[in-house]
């Protein structure tokens, strides 16, 4: 008995030591084996429809293959070529259709813009988040989905795919060609409902500051925002308006609520501003969209997570009134970016092609029309 | 009969080395996963940094730019860095732990004209001098180019957004400098882990005596009728309700409580107050099960020797109770450090440096979420904080265990009669 | 000494110990009185998150409500497309309860043995580290595990749809819903179950013993069933735990529209994460209908409770 004991201490600690090997790559070898041993003595009992599948899926995965090396030696020799004519009918199989979940802005703008709201295949899966949206499409060879131009698709396996032909970047979305797009919008309190007369006045700077200032757009464009710096007037010329920035604001506390997609760019405007303004406190406490306007006008406005100004990543909507707030606009743009996994052939969707896959009227990758 | 008992013995006791080693496999793989994305991330400056970075500008106005000549690069420049000849200033380009670019200033040369910034920010620091120091991180640099126009370069400007690049424009393009803008060094997690530690102390103050006064009621005290059958089942049911809906409701009804206390927003307090809602269930459930096996025996004894109920519950039960309060409270540990939904609606997701009981904060577990709820996750980092949870967790077991072990011992010293249960609490924990 | 001064001493003495006990009694009654508050502390919270859950969650199917939802098809719906305004909770409620039994079915015997290996079998050291590792699982926050489940659990999962032949999205399915809950509620009921074991009287193992049951006999036999208590509270919190996790679920759930689902490999959707997605970005009627949820949530976890303490009570009986 106490032999046993030994031996299976030693087992236990091998088995631990192989994990510790083997769990890296998020592989566990032995439930693998024992559950191909059951699979076996299943195919055995497989129809022959089944059969006749098995070895369809093959010649797709050998196709899918062999296209995958025909587009790479392309895209090795000719770069532009393979560009400007997506070998669209070369890539096989299921279309997997990933989206957004229905509150999300980055949704709302992506099927306004197509235009199939209320249309979506049922054959959808819903993601949480852009960065959930990433990974998963990254991983999924059959998978398509979109996303904030800010993302990193190098690091998720992703390739940005155009629309209509036009290449998504910062500059094709200012000068109006690149249509996928959505808005960051902000609100602030109602006048008169601020903590005190210089945070008033304070918020009302900032939000010149973020909307009209060269150095406040700039901020902004490090951040991923998408602003026309070009139009734009030095913070020098617009801070004679604003007296409150050349006293000692350590004493005030600006708390911004609602989106998360907003915050990398809000916080960079915020810090840019921090100098320029008596070193005012800042807390952002970003939530999501819907509490931007809940905190600042809306039901939660004197609750414990009161902010001064609130934005959401999308226009607020008919049951968001920002017709109370001091001051409410969009301050930046955000490219939306279909997305594919890295290898897929396809690289350009029209508006066409993108309604009639988000909407289950094309489920295969070769059936997409050219 | 004997040979088919051993061999079902062997068998059975077979069975449970396999299911704890799938388990132990399992969870080995869990950790292996965590470390192996979050190691290379952390390190001490992460630990002891402050999040929010201070924000400084610094003007030149009363410099004469024309005094000063060229500066030669010293040789004990990192590779990586850019020297500019005209101002004897060195930049490197990195990318901080948040995955954003920066660049900091590697080296000043002691004469150059950039080491007398005078601090442009209205406050109590205006006019004081701050040069743009090593160690700091460079976000914009305004200079007069050669056409005379004010221009700017850097970071958060649209030119000079790699170290090389801003060189060149230094050296070629500008008369003299105007401004910068530049960062001290943030992202660290000091403020989470002291908000953390915080409100596992509060949480704790506040759960456990209730916790496990309730579960001492409910099993002690309380006259077995429906009222008592109720109120516990009703506790069950607390413990799978969603941790967002408690978040909500102690945004709304816990938060007239904080008021009371002169708090006006969202608090660690408000914070403690919920999370010890949640973790009522799982205290009152675990203090429970220890009761349940404290033997009746003791009860009527010390009861019969004249003790009263209190001192019976104090002296006897509690004691005797102390294996399962202790192992309520690591779980309890653990749930405090890992919830993130409730407290988002508690303490806020806005990182503070300085968090008291009563300002916001962010628990690691919110420190995480912010990290992950961005437009580009940032997995490493959140690998990075939760071995940094795990870290906290492991000493704050070992220390519980510890004194307890010491308490429990040195009450056996005392009293060495009567005393077979309490050893063998202290043997097992 | 005179019997008057016996008598006055002994007075004396009655009168203190009189004091005395009617000090314990005022402290005996005003600790009464705290335990009493304190289990009515606990009671109440549950009262006030019932209120405030039904607060919110009845008055979308009032007919004062802008866009009121109905009830009927809320409970019958087989769909739930908030784009489209379609609110159909009954097929969530079917994966969830399908999801939350078979990860208990996964964790229970698990947690069980490893309790049971924890407290009995395993050499002190290994024991020790169990236990620390068991408890050091229950603080990864559960975006963690969900990272992981997304990361690790997928590619198995769709290597095994591979297996028979069936396409997932990227793996995202109940089956791995199922195995990423039996891991997050493995330490919960572990340490239940610790707990419950450890607590048993060793009267009760040393009479097995000599009635010459064996080691391993004795630990199943007896051991077991007198922890069961503990064991199926265990249970009870895990189960708990798995019904309302959402954050890392919600990773790999997928989020169907449709359902209910039978196929592992195919999406689900459960009651936290159709309360959970989008939550902080939506208004309206959209925000309201996710108490409603939570309602149906609390409705199925207290039915289950009460079924497994029936299956408990019946255990114990047959005994």
């Amino acid at each position: 008995m106490k032999n046993l004991k030994k031996i299976l201490v030693l087992v236990l600690a091998l088995v631990m030591m192989i994990s510790v090997v083997t769990a890296c790559g998020g592989d566990k070898k032995d439930e693998k084996e024992e559950k191909e041993t059951k699979e076996e003595v299943k195919k055995e009992e497989k129809t022959e429809k089944e059969t006749e599948k098995e070895t369809e899926k093959e010649t797709e995965k050998e196709t899918e293959k062999k296209t995958e090396k025909e587009t790479e030696k392309e895209t090795e020799v000719e770069v532009e070529e393979t560009e400007a004519e997506a070998p669209a009918g070369e890539m096989t199989g299921q279309i997997n259709v990933y989206t957004r979940d229905a509150a999300s802005g980055t949704r709302e703008g992506f099927e306004s813009v197509v235009g199939f709201k209320d249309q979506l295949t049922d054959n959808a899966n819903e993601v949480s988040s852009n960065g959930d949206m990433a990974t998963k499409v990254g991983e999924d060879a059959q998978g398509i989905g979109y996303v904030s131009l800010t993302t990193d698709f190098e690091a998720n396996n992703l390739q940005p795919a155009d629309y209509e032909g036009v290449e998504p970047s910062v500059e094709t979305v200012i000068d109006g060609s690149y249509l996928l797009s959505r808005p960051f919008c902000y609100t602030t309190r109602a006048e008169g409902d601020y903590e005190s007369d210089e945070l008033e006045q304070l918020v009302k700077a900032f939000i010149v500051f973020l909307t009209e200032s060269t150095e406040g757009k700039e901020a902004v464009l490090s951040a991923g925002g998408i602003v026309d710096v070009e139009d734009s007037t030095p913070w020098d010329e617009l801070k004679a308006d604003h007296p409150i920035v050349d006293q000692d604001n350590s004493g005030l506390t600006i708390t911004t609520g609602g989106s998360t997609s907003v915050e990398k760019s809000l916080n960079a405007a915020l810090e840019a501003f921090q100098p320029l303004a008596g070193n005012f406190d800042k807390v952002v406490n970003q939530t999501g969209s819907g509490d931007g306007w809940k905190r600042t006008l809306g039901d939660d406005k004197d609750g414990p997570n009161a902010s001064d100004i609130g934005f959401a990543s999308r226009n607020f909507k008919d049951e968001e009134p920002t017709e109370d707030a001091m001051s409410a606009d969009k301050y930046c743009d955000d490219a939306i970016v279909v997305v594919i996994e890295k290898n897929n052939p396809v690289t350009n969707f029209t508006q066409e092609n993108l309604f009639d896959i988000f909407t289950g009227a094309v489920t295969n990758w070769e059936d997409i029309a050219k | 009969m004997n040979r088919i008992r051993i061999i079902k013995d062997r068998i059975a006791e077979g069975l449970t080395w396999l299911s704890s080693g799938i388990s132990a496999l399992v969870l080995i793989a869990i950790f292996v996963f965590i470390f192996k994305r979050g190691w290379s991330t952390l390190n001490w400056d992460l630990l002891k940094n402050n999040y929010n970075s201070e924000n400084l500008m610094a003007g030149y106005d009363h410099i004469d730019w024309d005094e000063h000549g060229a500066f030669a690069a010293p040789d004990t420049l990192p590779e990586n860095a850019f020297f500019s000849e005209k101002y004897g200033v060195a930049f490197v380009d990195s990318v901080s732990a948040a995955k954003e670019s920066q660049m900091e200033v590697v080296f000043l040369d002691p004469e150059s004209p950039l080491q007398d910034g005078k601090i442009t920010t209205a406050g109590p620091r205006q006019g004081d001098k701050l040069g743009l120091e090593e160690g700091l991180y460079l976000k914009k640099i305004s200079y007069i180019n050669l056409e005379g126009d004010k221009k700017s370069a850097g970071l958060t400007a649209t030119q000079g957004k790699t170290s090389e690049e801003l060189v060149s424009v230094l050296d070629n393009d500008s008369q003299e400098v105007v401004d910068f803008y530049a960062q001290t060094e943030g992202g660290g997690l000091k403020g989470s882990i002291i908000t953390t530690l915080l409100l596992i102390g509060l949480t704790l103050i506040i759960a456990l005596p209730i916790g496990v006064f309730a579960a001492i009621y409910l099993h002690e005290l309380a006259p077995k009728n429906k009222l008592t059958a109720w109120i516990r089942s009703s506790i069950e049911l607390l413990s799978g309700v969603p941790s967002v809906i408690f978040g909500l409701m102690g945004m709304t009804m816990l938060f007239q409580v904080t008021r009371l206390m002169g708090i006006t927003g969202q608090s660690t307090m408000l914070g403690a107050l919920t999370l010890a809602v949640i973790l009522l269930p799982v205290i009152i459930r675990q203090t429970e099960e220890a009761l349940i096996n404290v033997p009746d025996g003791y009860r009527m004894a010390s009861l019969s020797m004249g003790a009263t109920q209190f001192q019976t519950i104090y002296k006897i039960i509690i004691p005797n109770a102390m294996p399962g309060i202790l192992s309520a409270t690591l779980l309890s540990i653990s749930r405090i450090i890992g919830e993130s939904a409730a407290l988002i609606f508690t303490m806020g997701t806005a990182i503070m440096d300085n968090p008291a009981w009563n300002t916001r904060g962010t628990s690691l577990a919110v420190h995480i979420w912010t990290v992950m709820s961005g437009e580009q996750p940032n997995f490493e980092l959140a690998s990075a904080i939760s071995i940094v949870i795990l870290i906290i967790v492991l000493i704050l077991n070992v220390s519980v265990k510890y004194l307890t072990y010491r308490m429990t011992r040195d009450k056996d010293d005392q009293k060495k009669k009567n005393t077979k249960v309490k050893v063998k609490a202290t043997t097992e924990t | 000494m005179t019997t008057e001064q016996q008598n006055k001493n002994k007075t004396l003495i009655r009168e203190r110990s009189a004091k005395r006990r009617s000090l314990y009694k005022s402290v005996d009654r005003t600790m009464q009185f705290i335990f009493r508050l304190c289990g009515l502390i606990a009671a109440l919270m549950i009262i006030l998150i019932v209120f405030f859950v039904a607060a919110r969650g009845i008055q979308v199917f009032l007919p004062g409500y802008e866009n009121p939802v109905s009830l009927g098809e809320f409970l019958t719906g087989m769909r739930w497309r908030s784009d489209q305004g379609v609110y159909g909770v009954l097929f969530i409620v079917i994966n969830t309860i399908i999801t939350a039994f078979f990860a208990g079915l996964i964790a229970f015997p698990l947690s069980v043995l490893s309790a049971l290996m924890i407290v009995k079998i395993a050499p002190k050291r290994l024991s020790n580290a169990l236990t620390t590792v068991v408890e050091l699982l229950a603080a990864i926050p559960s975006v963690v595990y969900g990272v992981f489940a997304s990361g690790a659990i997928t590619d198995i999962v769709e290597k095994m749809a591979g297996w028979f032949n069936y396409t997932t999205f990227g793996g995202n399915s109940m089956l791995a819903v199922i195995l990423l809950l039996a891991i997050m509620i493995y330490p919960t009921i572990t340490s239940m179950a610790v707990v419950a074991i450890r607590a048993v009287p060793e009267s009760h193992e040393l009479g097995s013993l000599a009635l010459g049951a064996s080691r391993t006999q004795t630990n199943f036999k007896v051991v077991l069933s007198s922890a069961k208590s503990g064991i199926f509270a265990g249970l009870i919190l895990g189960l708990g735990r798995a019904f309302g996790e959402a954050t890392a679920v919600s990773m790999v759930a997928g989020n169907a529209f449709v359902g209910p689902t039978w196929n592992p490999f195919d999406l689900t959707r459960t009651l936290t994460t159709t309360m959970l997605s989008g939550l902080h970005e939506t208004v309206g009627v959209d925000y309201d209908v996710r108490f409603s949820v939570g309602i149906v949530l609390m409705i199925i976890i207290l039915i289950t409770n009460l079924a497994i303490n029936a299956l408990r009570k019946k255990m114990e009986s047959g005994d």
